[in-house]
């Protein structure tokens, strides 16, 4: 294929892909990693806190209960203006309560059973979604990332004029340069139809703030949710008149009726405790990629009408689809495992990337070691800091900062390798000069 | 039941389409019509896969045919001897060699020119996709959905193409466009 592309073409696409690989290579490699790592979010939380009350199934009227507690609780702060329940699925068997400002897991008979203490898996996913910036500005440096992830994947197939005749040549044992590019080089092409996805979808997720803020100031007289509405439903109209809890177990009998095939995730109240409170179930589909559908209840738990993620226009479906693509919980543990070994690999290409750059300028003669000790540094420390913060949770408690902590030893780290890899080549340069001056 | 077998099926033939390519191009002379079976078995597995059940019968047997593919890499690392040539020195040209000027202004502006005006153009692009599929009579959330398709996917291609440019004037040129293209949209307003 790449016969047909010029040489020039070739040389350009090599300076695009090397200019946006060092210029995003070390977020790209931190969003890679956590992103292969948070595919195992789910998991994490029952290893963060084991002890929390696990179940496979919990009855309509214990939700009810559990709902009506966790409101009782509130009582005299300010409203919540969403409550979710998180009802027990395969991958995390737990009945958890969120509000805007609590989260408690809920016992078989729906009484409180406690806090929700996931605060290492929640700074994890926080890391990939926005490292750790506020929500805006993060969520769209990350789409930024994605959006050149695909850049790197297209100038990485214009790059390499021997892409099909290579396609299975891996020559792990030179360690001289030839080994290190190999490994870029198929990993990234085997790995394409993977990183396509996560790229898009990510970059799609990323930027829908901004781009739907775009499309609203246009078209919808700068109302946001406009935008959203005809894909995910419009909220109802509210009425901040007191209301009483409404029946969620109304609609979780329905659906338990109604659909049986459906995979109940989620019950949700929006504007709870006021006359214009509604109910959503979030049910899950089997071999959809749809993150799920939305049944529309009243606050007596009639059922209104379904938002159409499942069969409703393609835009719909499509834009239902991207987060179970993106997050690889679309097959239970067989396709996180594929999400992990592939993550793993995508991860490889963005390290080794830039390590293929610096070989080729040591080869040519320049020397880096500040900046080889730096991408050391982050190529290494990432993982070992992520795995501190880690342990440090299972030591020390849920309440530590570890945002700031990941942060700090990050920095230390690559500032650490910087000053290593300075000295090393210093000491070098000292031989060196010292066995020329002696022959 | 049929479902099961269509995906079975194509996932048998996605690991057969990985094995016959590992052949295929492992000859000392490529054979067209072996390469190009290759290529239809992959097609025909992933169209099963479809037909089975949808996107996610796809997205399946795509893993399983990067799955399979990784398992013959695995083997060539495992059994491949070391390279006899040199590892490549070529430029990239992303940074000034030594004594080089590094023209800071320069790179900066195509820094600027990429990611914020991009930015912008990549809307522009987005709003235009949903006005031109509304005036043919798409329906709402199709064309929203799609203009949100359209942003990451402008951006790519226009970073892409602002790159590859030789010339100033033709980064230019390109951004120029893309915000032209959205001016109907911006003049007549919303029609939904």
């Amino acid at each position: 294929m790449n016969s047909m592309i010029e040489p020039g073409t070739v040389k350009k696409a090599l300076s695009v892909h090397a200019a946006i690989g060092l210029l995003a290579g070390a977020l790209l490699y931190i969003v890679s990693l956590t992103g292969t790592v948070s595919v195992f979010y789910q998991e994490l939380q029952r290893v963060e806190q084991p002890d929390a009350p696990e179940m496979s199934a919990i009855s309509a009227a214990a939700v009810q209960s559990g709902v009506e507690a966790v409101l009782a609780s509130e009582a005299g702060k300010p409203a919540t203006t969403h409550l979710y329940v998180h009802l027990p699925v395969e991958a995390l068997p737990r009945t958890t309560v969120t509000t805007d400002t609590q989260a408690v897991h809920l016992a078989q008979d729906g009484s409180i059973a406690g806090p929700e203490e996931i605060a290492w898996s929640d700074f994890l996913v926080n890391l990939h979604y926005k490292l750790n910036l506020p929500t805006l500005v993060g969520i769209t440096i990350v789409g930024i990332l994605g959006v050149m992830l695909l850049v790197l994947s297209l100038s990485g197939v214009i790059a390499h004029p021997r892409i099909f005749r290579d396609a299975f040549r891996l020559r792990a044992r030179n360690s001289n340069g030839v080994g290190l590019a190999d490994w870029h080089n198929r990993l990234g092409v085997w790995t394409l139809p993977f990183s396509v996805a996560i790229a898009l979808t990510g970059a799609l997720i990323g930027l829908a703030s901004v781009t739907a803020y775009g499309i609203a100031v246009e078209d919808y007289d700068g109302d946001v949710e406009a935008v959203y509405s005809p894909i995910f439903g419009a909220e109802g109209e509210p009425d901040m008149r007191p209301a009483p809890v409404p029946d969620v177990a109304g609609a979780l009998t329905h659906m338990a009726r109604e659909y049986p095939d459906v995979r109940v995730t989620y019950a949700i109240i929006h504007d709870p405790l006021t006359r214009g409170q509604h109910v959503q179930i979030v049910g899950e589909h089997e071999r959809r990629l749809i993150f799920g559908e939305y049944y529309a209840f009243d606050a007596d738990g009639q059922f209104e009408h379904l938002v159409g993620l499942s069969d409703g226009p393609l835009g719909q479906q499509a834009a239902a689809s991207t987060y179970q693509l993106h997050f690889g919980s679309f097959g239970g543990l067989a396709v996180k495992f594929a999400y992990l070994l592939f993550g793993i690999a995508l991860t490889a290409v963005c390290a080794t990337g830039t390590y293929i750059w610096l070989g080729k300028r040591r080869r040519r003669g320049i020397e880096e070691p500040r900046l080889r000790g730096a991408w050391h540094g982050l190529v290494v420390g990432t993982p070992v800091v992520l795995t501190l913060t880690f342990a440090a949770r299972l030591a020390l408690g849920n309440d530590l900062p570890f945002a700031l902590i990941f942060w700090v030893l990050l920095l230390a780290a690559i500032i650490g390798a910087m000053m290593v890899g300075r000295s090393r080549s210093g000491r070098q340069k000292i031989v060196t000069d010292t066995s020329e001056s002696v022959a | 039941m049929a479902d099961d077998a269509l995906l079975m099926a194509g996932t048998a033939g996605a690991i057969a389409a990985i094995a016959l390519l590992r052949f295929s191009w492992s000859r000392p002379q490529r054979s067209a019509w072996r390469n190009a079976l290759g290529w239809f078995l992959l097609a025909a597995s992933l169209a099963a896969g479809w037909i089975g059940a949808g996107a996610w019968g796809v997205s399946v047997i795509a893993l399983w045919a990067m799955g399979a593919a990784f398992a013959v890499l695995a083997v060539a690392a495992w059994l491949s001897p070391p390279a006899k040539r040199k590892p490549s020195s070529d430029r990239a040209g992303m940074l000034p060699e030594a004594g080089e000027p590094w023209h800071v202004g320069r790179r900066c502006a195509t820094f600027l020119l990429v990611v914020l005006a991009g930015l912008i153009a990549a809307i522009a692009l987005a709003i235009a996709t949903r006005w031109a599929a509304l005036l043919i009579g798409t329906g709402e959330a199709n064309a929203n959905v799609l203009a949100l398709f359209v942003a990451p996917l402008g951006w790519t291609i226009l970073t892409f193409l602002i790159l590859m440019a030789d010339s100033r004037r033709r980064q230019l040129g390109y951004l120029a466009v893309s915000v032209a293209i959205a001016i109907p949209a911006l003049v007549t307003g919303s029609i939904s």
